[in-house]
């Protein structure tokens, strides 16, 4: 049996990564509501993110917090969330329905399948960023700083962006089109402009997460689609286009995959995709999402 | 049909079907690996191409059935009756789990049948102990190109014959005017359920069918191999670049697409992932009808939703 210690451990450890994965798909969800196009390229932002603080890491020699590198990185992948909205999402967007079924997954995989390679030219190794803080000691209980910082700064950040989407006009506009982006056109809001903007948004959130998931764990370049799948599960999940789905998704995928892992970590995936299935088989529109309809 | 092509249909099958006693035996799993892809290209194509439903679960399909046939083969049980085993065992996982799928419609039921491809992917790793996990199964069958050769090639032209019938065919005409609309369809008075489960079933025999040849001459399986993401994307990348909804178009596209993967990935070149992508980029931003779409007067089946370049919410 687990210790109580243990239980701790494995449930801070499991919210930490649900953190992280929620971020992760957050940003796939609300790109996927807004535009109707799952873009599988979605974990090579995270990929490159983690890649890029790694790079830092070992440019300033270890003496610079990683956390640090959150501040300038997320809004660089903005930019490039943006332009990737602009120049490849948007040219898709105007295909014909039949054709919009299945290009736009051709080509974000091709896409990611670029990034991997090159990333794979840059570092082709494993990389990992050794930073730690000194341990906490709450209740008795030794705990690591650099998780519980990490959980904080996840928490933080995924407030942060509900009270952006419930209280500003960008959010707004943004759950709109999520909702119906035809209506939220005729009622006079920028669906282009919002889209580019929330796939920036997405891609930001993606880099947060490889931020954070980089202190974590060890990752090399073809992590990206792996990390996608991943995704892309807890996005069908929760119901494709809901913010408190995936939310909820990614959590339960992170807990149940700590808790897996520690016993078998072969079956961690297993174990997330059977959930997955079994949910769908009982609600094909996903634990919050709505009916589901024809694109 | 007309008798001309049938005469030249049965001199390029003679043809083909010598070719191999001549062929060494990188030559003979190469041919052999362009049949297994024209399968699974057409396989995709009879469910895209007729009703508009993008299936990313053919390669599992056939991921199960060479993993079923492997298990058999490793309980020591006879070749032939594993192979009907294992064909039978795919073909009722497809439709049983791919029926409920239907459920969901256009891009929703892509994802969802590309979650049962990664489901099928890390189950394979999971279940360690019938699926030997990351290491796979190797099966000593002895040599057998030859007859694998010949299955597949059975296969192929019965793939081949059923695209060409369901073209065709009443059923053909029912599942298109399902890809067109399908409220339209069901108000005609078509049951567009039991068309769905139709199609699903048809275009999952092949796949089923080529797991056991597949094992037959490659003589081992494991995940990366048959459920591997390039293969999960591979048959739909291939028909839809040669031309979806033709007969000639997966066929051409999965001749193409298979020389490019096997150039690359014998060459070794640092690039060659770049190079897939950028494949994978140009078909689908640029090319979407395909090769045989370029050549208008080869294009038998048009949609005549092309012109709308709106989508509905």
């Amino acid at each position: 049996m687990l210790s109580p210690i243990a239980i701790v451990e494995l449930t801070l450890a499991g919210l930490l990564l649900g953190g992280i994965y929620s971020l992760l798909s957050i940003g796939l969800t609300i790109t996927f509501g807004v535009a109707r196009i799952l873009n599988l390229a979605h974990g090579e932002f995270m990929m490159v993110s983690a890649l890029a603080v790694y790079l830092f890491f070992q440019f300033t020699g270890g003496t610079v917090n990683p956390f640090t590198s959150l501040a300038i990185l997320t809004p660089i992948l903005f930019v490039s969330g943006y332009l990737f909205e602009r120049f490849l999402i948007r040219p898709l967007r105007r295909k014909p329905v039949e054709v919009l079924e299945w290009a736009p997954l051709l080509v974000t995989l091709g896409v990611a399948l670029i990034i991997e390679d090159l990333a794979f030219i840059i570092v082709p190794r494993e990389f990992g960023v050794p930073y730690s803080l000194p341990p906490t000691k709450i209740l008795g209980l030794t705990l690591s700083t650099t998780r519980l910082t990490s959980l904080l700064l996840v928490t933080a950040v995924a407030l942060g962006l509900t009270l952006f989407l419930r209280k500003t006009y960008t959010g707004k506009a943004i759950r709109a089109s999520i909702q119906d982006r035809e209506a939220a056109l005729t009622m006079g809001i920028n669906v282009n402009r919002i889209s580019a903007i929330t796939f920036g948004l997405g891609v930001s959130l993606a880099a947060a997460a490889g931020v954070f998931l980089i202190m974590i764990r060890g990752l090399d370049a073809y992590v990206g689609l792996p990390i996608t799948a991943k995704a892309v599960a807890i996005v069908i999940l929760g119901g494709m286009g809901s913010i408190m789905g995936s939310l909820l998704g990614a959590i339960i995928l992170g807990i149940s995959e700590v808790y897996v892992s520690f016993y078998s970590p072969a079956w961690s995936f297993t174990v997330a995709w059977a959930i997955l299935i079994l949910i769908l088989l009982l609600r094909p529109q996903g634990l919050f999402g709505k009916r589901a309809e024809r694109i | 049909m007309r008798p001309q092509l049938i005469i030249s249909a049965a001199i390029i099958a003679a043809a083909v079907l010598t070719i191999p006693l001549f062929a060494t035996g990188y030559q003979r799993s190469l041919i052999n690996l362009y049949l297994l892809y024209v399968i699974l290209a057409l396989s995709f194509d009879i469910l895209r191409g007729n009703t508009g439903y993008v299936n990313l679960a053919h390669t599992a399909v056939f991921g199960w059935s060479t993993y079923f046939f492997a298990i058999l083969i490793k309980g020591g049980y006879n070749i032939l009756a594993s192979m009907a085993t294992a064909t039978l065992l795919s073909l009722a996982l497809a439709v049983g789990v791919g029926a409920p799928f239907f459920r969901t419609r256009g891009a929703y039921y892509t994802i969802i049948t590309l979650g049962f491809s990664l489901l099928s992917y890390s189950l394979a790793y999971s279940l360690d102990w019938v699926t030997g996990g990351w290491e796979g199964i190797s099966v000593n069958l002895g040599e057998m190109h030859l007859p694998a050769f010949y299955g597949l090639f059975t296969v192929t032209t019965a793939a081949v014959v059923t695209s060409y019938m369901i073209d065709r065919s009443k059923l053909g005409l029912a599942f298109r005017t399902m890809r067109e609309s399908e409220d339209a369809a069901e108000a005609l008075g078509l049951d567009t359920y039991s068309l769905k489960l139709k199609s699903l079933t048809i275009s999952s025999i092949f796949p089923s069918l080529a797991g056991p040849l597949y094992v037959l001459y490659n003589s081992y399986v494991n995940p990366d191999i048959v459920f591997g993401l390039k293969n999960i994307f591979a048959p739909a990348t291939m028909a839809l670049f040669g031309g979806s909804g033709t007969v000639a178009g997966p066929i051409i596209g999965a001749i193409i697409i298979t020389t490019i993967f096997e150039m690359l990935f014998t060459t070794q070149l640092p690039v060659r992932l770049t190079i897939m992508g950028a494949i994978l980029v140009v078909v689908g931003l640029l090319m979407p009808r395909g090769l045989v779409g370029l050549t208008s007067r080869m294009r038998r089946r048009t949609f005549t939703t092309a012109g709308l370049g709106v989508s509905k919410p």
